[in-house]
């Protein structure tokens, strides 16, 4: 992950290294707590600033984001290969994400992601064909030439997001069904555990519906239903993220 | 490497990113990153829901025997009934169970939890 668009990766690593050696050297509690503050306040400014535009003031999401830093520091688990600055900027986000979630809900995902995200989009179906199977983020990220850690944070953002952009251009033909809508409630309807939410499901639109079926019922992948409806694998991530919760929210609570 | 959050509803998004991040460094395939990420929804939302919002979670993640294993703890909370099993709750429980290699409720000393599974090569 990109820690600060004004440092060189050799300013980022010797920072990681620093950072790194106090986690594990005795470094008493309260100095290496300022000591990450100082090193990584760069990368609370960038991530903050990332968010910035999308209803909330900066210095609101600069706080978020130290909190995030501050609760990275509590979390860190030295023994792990993740450096801390990955999982500093991955604690960082999802604060600033929760905030933005909860304060606004026009958020959408910044530029340079969606970017990335639309590379990946166009990048999976041919990678998944030449591999034979779904690609790590790493192979996805060698593929299109990005990091591993900005590839997966686009992605998670894409799939958290409204990102209607991501989508525009893949091929939205949906192919000729292999089960009617009539077999598919049915199956719903009789299979253990279903009924509860068999009501809910007959009220999704016909492809959420149809994608629900493909995942659980015939255990395709994502990947594998992306290319037989015709969207693309993110697409499909988002819709069953979607449908469970629209289907949660049909049996009570959460 | 662990994480311990609020047990309520707005931490998933946390939950979420973080478990992203973790599968993404592995070799899990992105479809089964995303499957890992809607099963930790759904686990963290049981340990939520049957503890009323109160506690926390921590979320620890260990990568051994050529798998990826998490374990969501809620601590400080209190979950009158756990295990719930798969009658109680069964949407989420479906969802867990069909998105992960192996999936378990159990109870770490007192406090309920759940572990998820997913091999790095399909078994």
């Amino acid at each position: 992950m990109t820690t600060s668009g004004a440092d060189t990766a050799s300013t980022r690593r010797a920072r990681d290294l620093r950072v790194a050696e106090a986690f594990t050297d005795g470094t008493p509690p309260a100095e290496l707590r300022e000591l990450v503050i100082r090193e990584y306040h760069p990368l609370v400014l960038y991530l903050a600033r990332r968010y910035f535009g999308r209803g909330e003031a900066l210095e609101d999401l600069v706080q978020v984001a130290e909190m995030g830093l501050l609760n990275a520091i509590d979390r860190f688990d030295p023994d792990r290969a993740v450096q801390f600055s990955t999982f500093a900027a991955a604690t960082i986000v999802g604060e600033l994400k929760r905030h933005l979630r909860d304060k606004c809900w026009s958020v959408r995902v910044p530029r340079r992601l969606q970017e990335i995200a639309l590379m990946v989009n166009r990048a999976l179906p041919e990678l998944s064909q030449t591999l034979g199977r779904s690609p790590s983020f790493a192979e996805v990220a060698a593929e299109i030439g990005e990091s591993e850690a900005d590839v997966i944070e686009a992605v998670d953002a894409a799939q958290a997001f409204s990102t209607t952009s991501i989508d525009a251009g893949v091929d939205d033909d949906a192919q000729a069904p292999s089960e009617t809508l009539g077999e598919i409630d049915t199956r719903f309807d009789l299979a253990t555990g279903w009924a509860d939410v068999a009501p809910a499901i007959r009220e999704l639109p016909e492809r959420e519906r149809r994608i629900l079926y493909l995942r659980f019922f015939e255990n395709k992948t994502q990947s594998e239903i992306a290319a037989e409806i015709g969207i693309s694998q993110m697409h499909v991530s988002r819709i069953l993220t979607q449908t469970l919760a629209t289907l949660r929210n049909s049996v009570g609570p959460t | 490497m662990w994480i311990s959050v609020p047990a309520t509803a707005p931490s998933i998004d946390v939950l979420r990113s973080v478990t992203a991040v973790v599968a993404g460094h592995t070799t899990l395939g992105i479809d089964r990153v995303d499957d890992l990420r809607l099963a930790v929804s759904e686990a963290a939302g049981r340990l939520i829901r049957a503890s009323e919002q109160r506690g926390t979670l921590r979320a620890s993640f260990a990568e051994r025997d050529g798998s990826l294993h998490l374990q969501i703890t809620l601590r400080d909370g209190d979950a009158p009934r756990w295990p719930l099993d798969a009658e109680a709750d069964p949407l989420s429980w479906i969802v867990i169970d069909t998105l992960t290699d192996a999936s378990e409720e159990s109870l770490d000393g007192d406090d309920p939890s759940i572990g998820l599974r997913m091999s790095f090569r399909r078994p």
